[in-house]
């Protein structure tokens, strides 16, 4: 369609556009009516052009995404069952959440040779453990996610020292050197309130711990875990920033990776009451890691609720073929993207340079740097500039039903630590505890 | 190990798409014409809401098919108001796109950025006075809330709707910060030069 609108229409420029977006201004000011800044420093722009198009090349996965289930294990048998259910409904991926050691040859009863990948979220570091399983599911794609730095920056201790985590992990990596052992768990960043530049420099210099430690052979063989928010666009490039970052310091290493990222929605946004929110809410989430180039989503549900309301997520979802492409190229995406990579490549260079992340985590710049962005954006919900609908805009106007996938109130920690931890915190739950008294 | 210097490292940008299709520039470039709406669109004319009560369900048409029995109808309507001396500027004010929203999210993306290209190529040839008539209004009818993301990313004046729940889109996901979100996606871009070139050949003959 070569002529299709140049014997009609003279081509554009972002400058004509811009004249006429000022002369429809009528005198407004351009700059206060249509640019709108972000907490990362962001400037966004009502309109992107081909002419000022810019834009890094993103390292992506050749595979769709996976689709990834949580099943928490009380019972082998119990999980068993869910997880055999979950695979009938076309579930590729399952985490399993495990406080203690279980009984694998039962977990796993006909449920290996299946084409599904397997994740494990363990809260406990027991190393004989972990080699039987790894010996059980040798034929499979297997995610152990262990992270101690994650831990550490979690909970606020580690497992039992730096010295036998360390050991551990060592001797674990060494003994299944073509495993993924190793996860960067950059949810909590989300979770606690980084803003999205913050979480891709965070998960990289959480990442270049390991790889101080491990060097370049254990690059192509961890696995990333996001939050992802409902900043739609913001989400998308945040993933695909990481990416181009992560292979950029690589190249220190002289080695690339194209990196398996675990993406669930983020906690933080999710609101007591209105399900039915939260559940458009994660479906948007679910989407923007998927086009952002996630390798699996998990969707946050439980097997219980699966029907109900996991099943618009797939149906969205499953459509998409290739999707990890289909943000290339896009103005708008790009020009975040790359913005992204400047400003998150400066704060890992700071990082670094002041003695790596697990220093600055010792010290609590990380945390305090966290905690202000966190006060910013509660800030700015508790001012109605950051919405969440049901809360602090049309309260009461949606569904009440109560959201079993969020935990009413988190508690403060009520143990010793050894640094100070981060703790999720959704946005809503200071108006929601306010709004029980009420009616109390 | 000794740790890595990192202080030299620099992100590499580059100025060139993969591909750039023709349209491109009129899609999203002088978009007030030829995307027929506001440059200004959702800053000064906000994004419109309906409740409606009549449930319905998409009929499985194609977008192209969509979009040439739209222009055809159209045409006609533009043909007799011609025909009783009408202005053309006052009959297109007259004219907007109904259309309901299906479930294939970029299909439905492509067809809204396509139909405004092809209209505003339709009324270029009667030479209308006023700018904005170079302008299609669309207002989407959304069968599940969910169907107001791809609404609102084609660019939708109305989301016409059984509930409020759509709002979300608008509220929280801060999609209607800049226009055409998607414009210059390879992906997208070439949907809708499809749509485009299909639905005009249809709406020719």
């Amino acid at each position: 369609m070569s002529d299709f609108f140049i014997n009609e229409f003279p081509p554009s420029s972002s400058a004509a556009w811009k004249q006429k977006i000022q002369f429809e201004l009528d005198g407004a000011d351009y700059n206060k009516t249509l640019l709108t800044k972000t907490n990362e420093g962001i400037t966004i722009s009502p309109f992107y052009h081909l002419d000022t198009f810019e834009k890094v090349i993103i390292p992506l996965p050749k595979e769709d995404c996976k689709i990834c289930i949580k099943i928490n294990i009380s019972t082998e048998e119990t999980a068993n069952i869910e997880a055999l259910a979950a695979i009938d409904k076309g579930i590729s991926a399952i985490l399993f959440e495990a406080s203690k050691p279980f009984n694998a040859t039962l977990l796993f009863h006909d449920l290996v040779h299946k084409n599904v990948e397997f994740h494990f979220k363990f809260n406990f570091l027991e190393e004989s453990f972990i080699n039987k399983l790894a010996l059980i599911l040798a034929d499979e794609t297997v995610y152990f996610n262990i992270d101690i730095i994650g831990k550490l920056a979690r909970t606020g201790n580690w497992y039992t020292s730096i010295k036998k985590d360390n050991s551990i992990l060592l001797n674990l990596i060494k003994k299944n050197p073509d495993l993924f052992i190793l996860s960067v768990d950059a949810t909590i960043y989300q979770n606690a309130g980084a803003n999205a530049v913050q979480q891709v420099a965070y998960a990289l210099a959480h990442a270049n711990e390991y790889l101080t430690i491990f060097g370049a052979d254990i690059a192509k063989r961890i696995q990333f875990n996001f939050a992802t928010g409902s900043n739609y666009f913001f989400e998308i490039a945040k993933i695909r920033a990481f990416r181009y970052l992560y292979n950029l310091v690589l190249s220190e290493y002289n080695t690339t990776a194209i990196a398996k990222i675990y993406a669930e929605p983020s906690l933080r946004n999710k609101t007591l009451y209105g399900a039915a929110i939260n559940t458009l809410r994660r479906t948007a989430e679910s989407m923007s890691a998927i086009l952002g180039g996630a390798t699996t989503i998990a969707t946050n549900f439980t097997s219980d609720k699966f029907t109900q309301n996991q099943q618009p997520i797939l149906n969205e979802t499953r459509t998409f073929k290739n999707a990890q492409h289909i943000a290339t190229d896009t103005y708008y995406i790009e020009y975040v993207t790359k913005q992204f990579a400047e400003k998150a490549l400066t704060i890992f260079k700071d990082i670094e340079k002041s003695g790596g992340f697990l220093s600055q985590l010792k010290e609590g710049t990380i945390q305090r740097k966290i905690k202000e962005n966190a006060q910013k954006e509660q800030q700015q919900f508790d001012t109605n500039e950051l919405v969440l609908i049901g809360a602090n805009k049309y309260p009461a106007q949606f569904d009440s039903e109560e959201d079993i996938q969020v935990s009413t109130f988190l508690k403060g920690k009520s143990y010793k630590t050894l640094i100070i931890p981060l703790l999720p915190k959704r946005l809503s739950e200071k108006v929601e505890q306010k709004n029980r008294r009420d009616e109390a | 190990m000794k740790r890595k210097d990192f202080s030299n490292l620099e992100i590499t940008v580059q100025d060139k798409k993969d591909t750039i299709f023709e349209h491109e520039q009129y899609v999203a470039g002088i978009a007030p014409n030829l995307r027929g709406i506001h440059a200004t669109m959702y800053f000064q004319i906000p994004l419109e809401t309906k409740i409606s009560t009549n449930s319905f369900s998409k009929a499985n048409v194609a977008p192209e098919n969509e979009i040439a029995t739209f222009l055809a109808e159209s045409l006609n309507f533009i043909q007799k108001g011609i025909n009783s001396n009408t202005k053309i500027d006052k009959i297109v004010s007259e004219l907007s796109f109904e259309t309901k929203i299906g479930k294939n999210h970029f299909d439905e993306i492509a067809k809204m950025r396509a139909v405004r290209m092809l209209w505003s190529k339709l009324i270029k040839q009667f030479n209308p006075k006023n700018q904005s008539s170079f302008a299609l209004d669309i207002n989407a009818t959304i069968e599940t809330s969910f169907d107001a993301f791809q609404a609102i990313f084609g660019g939708c004046q109305c989301v016409i709707s059984g509930d409020k729940k759509h709002l979300f889109f608008q509220e929280e996901t801060r999609i209607l910060k800049t226009i055409d979100p998607w414009a210059g996606s390879t992906y997208v871009e070439k949907m809708t030069e499809e749509i485009a070139t299909k639905a005009w050949l249809l709406f020719e003959k």
